[in-house]
């Protein structure tokens, strides 16, 4: 790739950027489902595998008066060096999140390679489709990734298409960034910010990874986030495994 | 004063990517040959971006990982890869490939 051919794209990056900040800042900022989830690492890795489950507790506010459980299987891999796939089967419930409620597809591009510029960039589109509710959802997230020495800052900023048999179509944004510290492969401490509709919640969270074999590995990310307004959950709580193989 | 914050988020990234991000880059070479990394110790001038290009030799594919660099990326049997460096204050960084972690090994020196 030229130098020339490089600026280019890092204008349309730009420009595009600048283009989803003027639409998110003219909408809500919103989403109906749980917004604290998982923060998206741009980076695809080729040949690569994984089974990942994901929990997400919450109690209190608007979204969870009455508390909400929302778990998510999935499996996923990587068909090139840029593109990864992976699809998820979801139990949400208010007590009990173990019967099946919708399902979720998931790709995952890795638009620049590692360290090429200052900023990593990645991009994901989802569709979620809840039988429960009968919801149906169209996401796009940006991911931008920044390294700071053993610091790394990584955000995701969604724009949401939702369609919903009670409330209609609209457009829904989130942002959710996470601030972490490489300590060591196994325990790396992080902070969490989170913005959704009626949502703004911020907390601690740890991450790590473990081999497991020559090609095996579990990664785990656990967190806690206090909501910051009266309309946000009291607290949620999150829990991802996620076991990588070739 | 939340959209604010979610402003100065925004504005932040979009300030952290320079259009001219890409300045000559010095150029290193590594093969992965029968599961050794060739050179094995690899001299990198310290706090300077690099691009690394690995060469996979073998028909087998290899990551090349390090914590250390903040890197992985599996090349496959035959293929090329670029991963890009640094910049890295002086220091030893290890990696390995870790398809073949007691043969696949080697370091990084930043000096």
């Amino acid at each position: 790739m030229t130098h020339v051919e490089s600026s280019r794209i890092c204008k349309l990056i730009t420009c595009s950027l600048s283009a989803g900040l003027l639409l998110s800042a003219s909408l809500p900022v919103l989403a109906d489902g749980l917004a604290v989830d998982k923060i998206y690492p741009p980076y695809v890795n080729a040949l690569e595998k994984e089974l990942e489950y994901r929990v997400s507790r919450a109690q209190g506010g608007l979204q969870a008066p009455n508390g909400v459980i929302i778990q998510r299987l999935g499996f996923g891999a990587a068909i090139s060096d840029t593109l990864a796939l992976e699809a998820y089967v979801i139990g949400r419930g208010d007590d009990d999140a173990s019967s099946f409620s919708g399902y979720e597809l998931e790709a995952r591009w890795q638009l620049t390679e590692q360290g090429e510029y200052p900023v990593d960039w990645g991009v994901i589109v989802e569709y979620e489709n809840s039988r429960d509710s009968d919801v149906e959802e169209l996401a796009t997230k940006l991911i931008a990734l920044r390294e700071w020495g053993s610091y790394i800052f990584t955000g995701n900023a969604g724009l949401i298409y939702e369609d919903s048999e009670a409330t209609g179509a609209e457009f829904e944004t989130s942002f959710s960034v996470q601030a972490r510290y490489r300590y060591k492969a196994f325990l790396e401490p992080a902070l969490e910010f989170y913005a959704a509709e009626d949502y703004r919640g911020i907390g601690p969270a740890l991450v790590g990874m473990t081999r497991l074999s020559t090609t095996d590995s579990i990664r785990w990310e656990l967190g806690s986030v206090i909501g910051l307004n009266e309309s946000s959950a009291d607290y949620t709580l999150r829990l991802m495994l996620e076991y990588e193989f070739y | 004063m939340r959209k604010t914050a979610i402003w100065w988020v925004y504005l932040m990234a979009i300030i952290l990517l320079p259009a001219a991000a890409l300045a000559d880059k010095p150029v290193f070479n590594l093969e992965i040959r029968e599961h050794l990394f060739s050179p094995s110790e690899l001299r990198i001038p310290a706090n300077t971006k690099i691009k690394l290009l690995v060469h996979n030799l073998d028909r087998t594919p290899e990551e090349f990982e390090s914590y250390e660099l903040n890197r992985e990326k599996v090349i496959l049997g035959g293929h090329k890869a670029v991963i890009f460096i640094g910049p890295l204050p002086p220091g030893d960084y290890p990696f390995f490939g870790e398809f073949n972690p007691k043969s696949a090994q080697g370091k990084i020196i930043s000096e």
